[in-house]
């Protein structure tokens, strides 16, 4: 049969060193005034790419403010003593840059990108404003009043109701289970003082490091990180959680949407500090792959290809440095909730007894290929290593990673879908039309029933 | 399988948008050189190959120049429909096996349609050049469409209605403004389908409507990456050489447009208030557009952005961050298609906001934006982010594919970026102007709003 050679012959090793070559020869590091640097040399395009990686993230949001660091880096466009938004945002837009941040607990990127003829003056105004902002109380006041509508309008989307409600419910107590954009309630609480506050600590204490893509011209920066942002390498960062062990969850969380037609399903579960960096995060990856990675994956040809249930089905494990999740997402029609979660639960089950040969090679090759892929992009390629650093993990795994992924067997795999997503260990949370409840019931679940209010 | 309508909210993305192997910037003025080598088989199969060499890996894309506007009554969605069954099997590689090799092989696909095309793609390492070709040979002449496949991916389909169109305030202002504006044409059909039609459509229309459309005189394939391009032109010859093209295709087309024709309709005023899930209202407004490559489009392009992208947007200015905000969001669009066009604002008030005050507000602000909005600043500061939206995501052969697929298939020519650069940056701040009230101030419009108290 054609499929079975075609995959005989896939081994992907070649392209793995034909990318490490090229990378290697293109990847540059330096120290610039304490603060370690990563310079992917790429001038095939006259753009560049920069980002700022700080080892403190959202945990170190106090109680009744959490969003602030979030919230803090929204704001740097709002006004310096020099500059007002309308000129910020005007200038920056003029030079046709980009600019974006990401808040995860643990720590917090800031992303510049745009043209090389414009890298200098636009560099220069994100470290004027790293140095100067003055978070003005107008701006701030509008800028939450947008938050909060953009809160109490998310029940038009009820897949990231779901996700929202179950981050919150299968990371409880963890410290790790508030959103890092806030909520109505901690938003609301968040003053001009407390993001000048936030901000110096990023500024003065905080472990930076920077990432550049560009041509040579991208390294005018150093002059700038000392001169305008005035930065030195600090040496501080908001203790971490240690995840000891996992919310319990005997019921079924039912969170109630009004007027839905459709139901959205949520399995998962934390991963404990002890559980992750262990040197199997290749192989949680393949897990995950294998369940609901692909068109291809068990949970897709199950749920989409054999039972027509629903539109898509996905897996992923994602680990940080003290903590990592597994999850499972899927949705389907009310009049199909229970097929939908006992074909997941069953699907879940059967992988973690027995995988197929044929199957499991496809996973394998899926992931090593797409793997690859995932490399295409200077920018994602980027992105990877710097969660790497943040997780002290040696750029050379990337180029491991086929190998390793050749190395686990069929058992390696089942053991590890077991302990991922086994039965007992999951939060499963269902959100839809209230009157699923009674279905979920009479099928002898437990249940406990929650309005989405209380996530928002 | 699909990222139905994705084009539909970055429509300069459209127009600007690709890659390049290698790209001159001398003197800050910015060329793109690209090495693209083009055959064309005698059955009409156009075929695009860019050859690069940076990582063993290569995307391969097809273009079938045929989307919702083709469909008729009783058979609306079937475009799409189409596209989910295109992965369930045919001849040579029955049931399953597309995705199993594609994914097996360590690659990844996908696919999208819309109003104009049905557009498909690949990405895998080097080596299963040869395997793709096969594949899609093999679907583009031989597909199976089998009953119970057809029966389950119908029901895929109308969860995929939900889930984008029936669940989300968004989804509803979207499919009910294409509707309403483009009524009476042929893009007034919506290219998820009516659920009536999704229901009953049978599968004997879905493979006629296959039968017509999926022939090689109505694709155009291209492939970019470390790939040998007379490699690629033997091994397409060989699998695509004999697959028979349809016969009075540009006729059948164009009959088939014609009935209906594009002119908008003459009572184009609309307003409709749905009812939807949020607590605060949502909006589309829309004006009367120009199909795509018509030289007022470009124009609309640009003015779009000036009004409504990006946080330094007049109406941003003048509405989200002005001293007394009425939204929490505004964008403007100039959605282009191949045969017609719209222009349409879209966004969220801030609670406690009255919609009908902020409608009137809107509207005069519009009226007055053609003279304050457009000076010779705003518009350098457009072409400015014109430039990195042609240069973003271009680091990739999917990139590369989608840049050289999208003007090949719209402008019936792979090189036409060049001219668009050379549009985009004659117009002057008069002809904005002058389209700003030709096409805007006091124009009619079709307005639709959505939220729970509606």
């Amino acid at each position: 049969m054609n499929f079975r050679k075609i995959l005989l012959v896939s081994l992907l090793l070649s392209p793995f060193s034909y990318a490490k070559n090229y990378l290697d020869e293109n990847l540059q590091s330096y120290k610039w005034n304490g603060i370690d640097i990563v310079w992917m040399h790429d001038d095939t395009l006259p753009t560049y790419d920069v980002t700022f990686y700080f080892q403190e993230g959202a945990l170190g949001d106090k109680p009744k403010l959490f969003g602030m660091t979030d919230l803090m880096f929204n704001q740097l466009t709002s006004g310096t003593k020099r500059y007002s938004q309308k000129q910020i945002v005007e200038s920056l837009e003029f030079y046709g840059a980009s600019y974006r941040s990401k808040v995860t607990h643990e720590f917090s990127l800031f992303n510049v990108g745009g043209l090389v003829k414009d890298f200098v003056p636009t560099m220069k105004m994100i470290c004027h404003l790293f140095d100067n902002a003055d978070f003005p109380k107008r701006e701030l006041n509008q800028t939450k009043s947008r938050g909060l509508s953009r809160l109490k309008n998310l029940v038009t989307d009820h897949s990231k109701i779901a996700s929202r409600a179950f981050r919150y419910e299968s990371l409880k107590g963890t410290g790790f289970e508030n959103p890092t954009e806030g909520t109505i309630k901690s938003l609301k609480n968040i003053s001009s003082r407390d993001l000048k506050k936030r901000l110096e600590f990023f500024n003065k204490q905080a472990v930076k490091r920077v990432y550049i893509k560009g041509p040579k011209e991208v390294k005018e920066l150093k002059g700038i990180l000392a001169n305008d942002c005035k930065w030195k390498q600090g040496h501080i960062a908001t203790a971490v959680p240690v995840v000891k062990s996992l919310p319990e969850h005997k019921k079924i969380i039912f969170v109630s949407l009004p007027n839905a037609n459709q139901v959205q399903l949520r399995i998962g579960r934390v991963l404990k500090t002890d559980e992750v960096n262990i040197g199997t995060e290749e192989l949680k990856t393949f897990a995950a792959n294998h369940l609901g990675g692909g068109f291809t994956s068990q949970l897709m040809q199950v749920l989409r290809v054999q039972k027509g249930l629903t539109y898509s089905a996905g897996a992923v494990v994602a680990e940080q440095g003290n903590y990592g999740r597994a999850l499972i997402a899927t949705f389907t029609k009310n009049k199909t909730l229970l097929e939908l979660l006992e074909s997941t639960l069953a699907t879940i089950k059967k992988n973690s007894q027995k995988i197929d040969q044929k199957s499991f090679v496809l996973s394998r090759n899926n992931l090593k290929g797409n793997y690859l892929l995932g490399l295409e992009s200077t920018t994602d390629f980027l992105q990877n290593l710097i969660i790497f650093d943040h997780r002290g993990k040696d750029y050379e795994e990337i180029y491991k990673f086929s190998k390793k992924i050749d190395s686990y067997k069929k058992s390696d795999l089942e053991k590890m879908i077991k302990e991922l997503f086994g039965r007992q260990k999951q939060t499963i949370l269902v959100a839809g039309d209230k009157k699923l409840v009674q279905v979920l019931k009479k099928a002898g679940f437990e249940v406990e029933v929650k309005d989405y209010k209380q996530y928002l | 399988m699909s990222q139905l309508l994705q084009r539909s909210l970055i429509v300069f993305l459209l127009v600007f948008g690709g890659q390049a192997c290698s790209i001159l910037h001398k003197n800050h003025e910015y060329d793109i050189a690209l090495n693209v080598k083009k055959k064309t088989l005698e059955n009409g199969l156009t075929i695009l190959v860019v050859e690069n060499k940076k990582l063993p890996i290569f995307s391969y894309y097809t273009y079938f120049k045929v989307g919702s506007k083709f469909e008729v009554p009783g058979i609306t969605g079937s475009s799409h429909l189409l596209e989910h069954m295109m992965f369930k099997g045919a001849k040579k590689y029955g049931a399953g096996e597309f995705d199993k090799l594609v994914e097996g092989n360590g690659g990844k696909n996908n696919a999208y349609t819309s109003n104009d095309l049905t557009v498909y793609y690949e990405s895998l390492p080097s080596e299963h050049f040869d395997v793709i070709a096969d594949l899609e040979a093999d679907r583009m002449q031989n597909l199976l469409l089998e009953k119970e496949s057809f029966e389950k991916e119908r029901n895929v389909v109308l969860e995929e209605r939900k889930l984008r169109y029936e669940n989300r305030d968004s989804g509803k202002l979207y499919l009910t403004m294409m509707k309403t504006a483009f009524k009476g044409t042929p893009y007034g059909s919506s290219v998820i389908g009516e659920i009536e039609d999704l229901k009953t459509v049978s599968r004997k229309e879905v493979l006629d409507y296959f039968k017509k459309y999926y022939a090689p005189n109505n694709a155009v394939v291209v492939v970019v990456g470390d790939v040998d391009a007379k490699h690629v032109f033997k091994k397409m010859q060989e699998k695509f050489g004999d697959i028979k093209p349809t016969k009075n295709l540009d006729k059948l087309k164009q009959k088939h447009l014609s009935e209906l024709g594009f002119d908008f309709r003459k009572d184009f005023e609309k307003t409709i208030h749905l009812k939807g899930t949020g607590p605060v209202p949502q909006f589309m407004l829309a004006f009367q557009g120009k199909k795509v490559g018509h030289k007022d489009a470009f124009t609309l392009d640009i003015l779009a952005s000036i009004l409504g992208e990006g946080k330094s947007s007049y109406l941003t200015e003048k509405f989200v961050i002005a001293k007394n905000p009425q939204l929490s969001s505004i964008q403007a669009a100039n959605y282009t298609l191949q045969e017609s066009g719209i222009f349409f604002l879209m966004g969220e008030l801030l609670p406690e906001r009255k919609l009908n005050s902020f409608i009137k507000d809107l509207k005069k602000e519009l009226s007055q934006s053609c003279e304050k909005a457009i000076t010779e600043r705003s518009l350098q500061k457009v072409l400015n982010q014109y430039l990195v939206g042609m240069f973003s995501g271009l680091d990739t052969n999917a990139g590369i594919a989608s840049f050289l697929g999208d003007r090949e298939v719209y402008f019936g020519d792979y090189n036409f970026y060049k001219k668009e650069i050379d549009m985009y940056r004659s117009i002057s701040v008069d002809q904005l102007k002058t389209a700003c009230q030709q096409y805007i101030n006091n124009k009619e419009s079709v307005l639709i709003t959505v939220w729970n108290k509606n």
